[in-house]
């Protein structure tokens, strides 16, 4: 019998349609119904900021001093502020600004920290020492006072081709990014080194692959499901962080508005219009929260044994 | 173990110096006029001489070369000489317990001062808020760990989620709208707005005046401390269940509780020696958010104030005793490990 003839004798045993990878991760992560919402919802957020300049019934940065922190009216469904401005325009332009601040740093942060993390732990040696000292010198510095400081004498410098709004954007999205890849660093040292000693590495060596593309093509992507898994729940961590920073007044500047410095100026209102504190700080609650559902159903459905 | 140790402390010390270097740079760098670039931007009538600016630069002591500074700041300037001694000063040094005079926020006054004002607020609310964490979440993580799948087990599950997904800042803005406007709104019994303690008022500054301010703040404060010790003892009480000694013990025939109390219980709980030594670390910084909402006199609204008026005096002294917290957190981890775990050496 030839291989051929066994191959067909197989196809022919195979009852059952093959599932791939993919599939298989949604029928799992499909039975966890907080997760599924978690995603409905983020889904639902993501397409009001797209879709923000069409759908928001007035111009967010539109001051009409009249209508100062009106309830809520036909004009006006979720109000105005201290300024005139519609609440509920202010809040999907800034669904916008949190979701891409959230995004961008975990994309960015995610990715340093699995470069950093699988180089130090492939490499070992002093490689691994310098980056390990450093990545624990990063952790001594102390998180939400730094983030504070940077934030502050960060404030007014400005970027290239970026437009003024926009700047303090971009800044926390780096500060943000420079301070948090820490963890994912850890993660992906941890795995890389217990992976470096198994069997599968030592063939690609053996038959000559470069240690890049052993990094690239086994270890990453051996290493994916933790990180994913730290991906998703992170962006919820980070979407909270930086409303907190700009509700502080260290984040995005106004009149730029997001989720956090919606939230500034309320507390001197809060007799007049306490209606003003609700919105914003739900989307972020309901944002983190579903977040932090559907990393929990992709850490079911990724990998069981991760369960926590 | 000693040498080990010892060592460590060493590659703290060095750690410490390159962070204070960084923070140091990033402040004076970014900003090397401090409160001053206010005064250089002023125009017309409410400019002040240069002369004047030079003056008041040279008082502040920020007229030196960055490096001078940063050592003079660490080391003081009374022991300048040779080339530096037109910039000697008074001036003591960090290292030397001085932690110079605030700028802006109380203009004049010793930053250790105004620390020693405000820490005994920061540790009243950060005490209380770790103590009724902790004496929450445990209990309740390792009940609902051995009734793991029972509706309470169900319940503290998503009780976890929310308190970890929940912003502190939006809590205490909630809380503050419906314990403190609305009730009183309505007629009910309410809480204080924020602040320690009240100023006018027939009961101001009792105990019960301080009590009553305390409430919101522990809670608002204590609410994701105790999500995250709950799921932290949960899923390490979780692990520990699974372990052969524990059936072990299980078949040799002890109740249940005993099982649980003295043999999975203790070493469930060593994780969470390592949170709550980083809580303690955490008095510093850990109350910011909640410090700010509810206007709450402590360590961290003073430096939110100060960041906010280019304070550096106060912001570096503030971030060293931060960092040093952090470092010293971390070698007494490394150190009660080997205590708590004898089966962990270092060499």
């Amino acid at each position: 019998m030839t291989v051929a003839d066994l191959d067909i004798k197989a196809q022919a045993l195979r009852t059952t349609k093959e599932e791939s990878q993919f599939l298989v991760v949604w029928r799992r992560f499909r039975k966890h119904k907080l997760a599924l919402l978690g995603m409905i919802i983020i889904g639902l957020l993501v397409s009001v900021a797209v879709l923000a300049p069409v759908i928001a019934p007035h111009d967010p940065l539109q001051v009409l001093m009249k209508e100062r922190n009106l309830g809520p009216t036909p004009q006006h469904w979720l109000g105005t502020d201290e300024l005139g401005r519609d609440v509920l325009s202010r809040l999907m332009f800034a669904a916008r600004i949190s979701l891409l601040v959230g995004f961008s740093v975990t994309i960015l942060g995610e990715a340093l920290g699995v470069f950093i993390g699988a180089i130090a732990g492939y490499f070992g040696g002093w490689v691994d020492s310098i980056l390990t000292r450093f990545l624990d010198f990063m952790t001594t510095l102390p998180g939400l006072p730094l983030l504070m400081v940077l934030g502050k004498v960060l404030a007014d410098v400005s970027i290239p081709f970026v437009s003024r709004d926009y700047s303090s954007v971009v800044i926390l999205v780096l500060i943000l990014t420079l301070t948090g890849w820490m963890g994912p660093a850890r993660l992906v040292r941890g795995m890389v080194l217990s992976l470096k000693s198994q069997d599968f590495t030592e063939a690609c060596r053996a038959l000559g692959v470069s240690d890049w593309r052993i990094i690239m093509r086994h270890m990453i992507p051996n290493a994916m499901a933790p990180i994913i898994v730290s991906a998703t729940l992170g962006v919820g961590g980070n979407i909270v962080v930086e409303s907190g920073l700009s509700f502080l007044g260290f984040g995005v500047q106004l009149p730029t508005p997001t989720w956090g410095n919606m939230l500034q100026n309320v507390q001197a209102d809060m007799w007049v219009a306490p209606w003003k504190a609700f919105y914003p700080g739900l989307a972020i609650f309901l944002t983190s929260l579903s977040f932090n559902f559907m990393g929990d159903g992709l850490r079911d459905a990724l990998d069981p044994r991760l369960k926590m | 173990m000693t040498t080990y140790m010892i060592r460590r402390a060493l590659q703290m010390i060095l750690v410490l110096l390159l962070s204070t270097i960084f923070i140091y740079a990033l402040l004076n760098l970014a900003n090397p006029d401090g409160p001053l670039s206010g005064l250089k931007l002023a125009t017309g009538k409410q400019r002040m001489s240069d002369n004047d600016i030079a003056n008041m630069a040279r008082i502040l002591g920020i007229d030196k070369p960055f490096t001078l500074r940063y050592v003079t700041w660490l080391l003081g300037d009374d022991w300048l000489f040779g080339p530096w001694a037109k910039y000697k000063g008074t001036s003591k040094g960090l290292l030397r317990g001085d932690w110079g005079t605030s700028w802006a926020l109380a203009k004049g006054q010793p930053v250790i001062m105004l620390f020693e004002s405000r820490i005994w607020n920061t540790i009243l609310l950060m005490g209380t808020s770790t103590l009724l964490s902790v004496l929450i979440a445990v209990p309740v993580g390792v009940y609902s760990a051995v009734k793991q799948y029972s509706k309470l087990d169900y319940f503290v599950t998503s009780f976890t989620f929310f308190g970890i997904a929940m912003p502190v800042f939006w809590f205490g803005l909630l809380m503050i709208i419906l314990f403190a406007y609305k009730f009183r709104e309505w007629g009910l019994p309410y809480l204080p707005p924020g602040d320690v303690v009240s100023l006018r008022g027939p009961d101001a500054g009792s105990l019960l005046d301080r009590i009553k301010h305390l409430i919101m703040p522990t809670i608002a404060l204590s609410l994701l401390n105790m999500a995250g010790w709950t799921r932290y003892t949960r899923s390490a009480m979780l692990e520990v269940l699974r372990q052969d000694y524990v059936r072990t013990a299980r078949a040799k025939g002890l109740i249940e509780r005993i099982v649980i109390t003295k043999h999975a219980l203790r070493n469930g709980l060593i994780p969470l020696v390592t949170i709550i030594v980083f809580s303690i670390a955490g008095i510093f910084s850990g109350a910011i958010m909640t410090e700010t909402v509810f206007n709450w006199k402590g360590l961290g609204r003073l430096y939110y104030e100060g960041l906010m008026r280019d304070d550096w005096p106060l912001t570096m002294a503030y971030l060293f005793i931060q960092a040093v917290l952090v470092v010293v957190a971390s070698l007494t981890i490394e150190f009660l490990y080997t205590v708590v775990d004898p089966r962990i050496r270092y060499s």
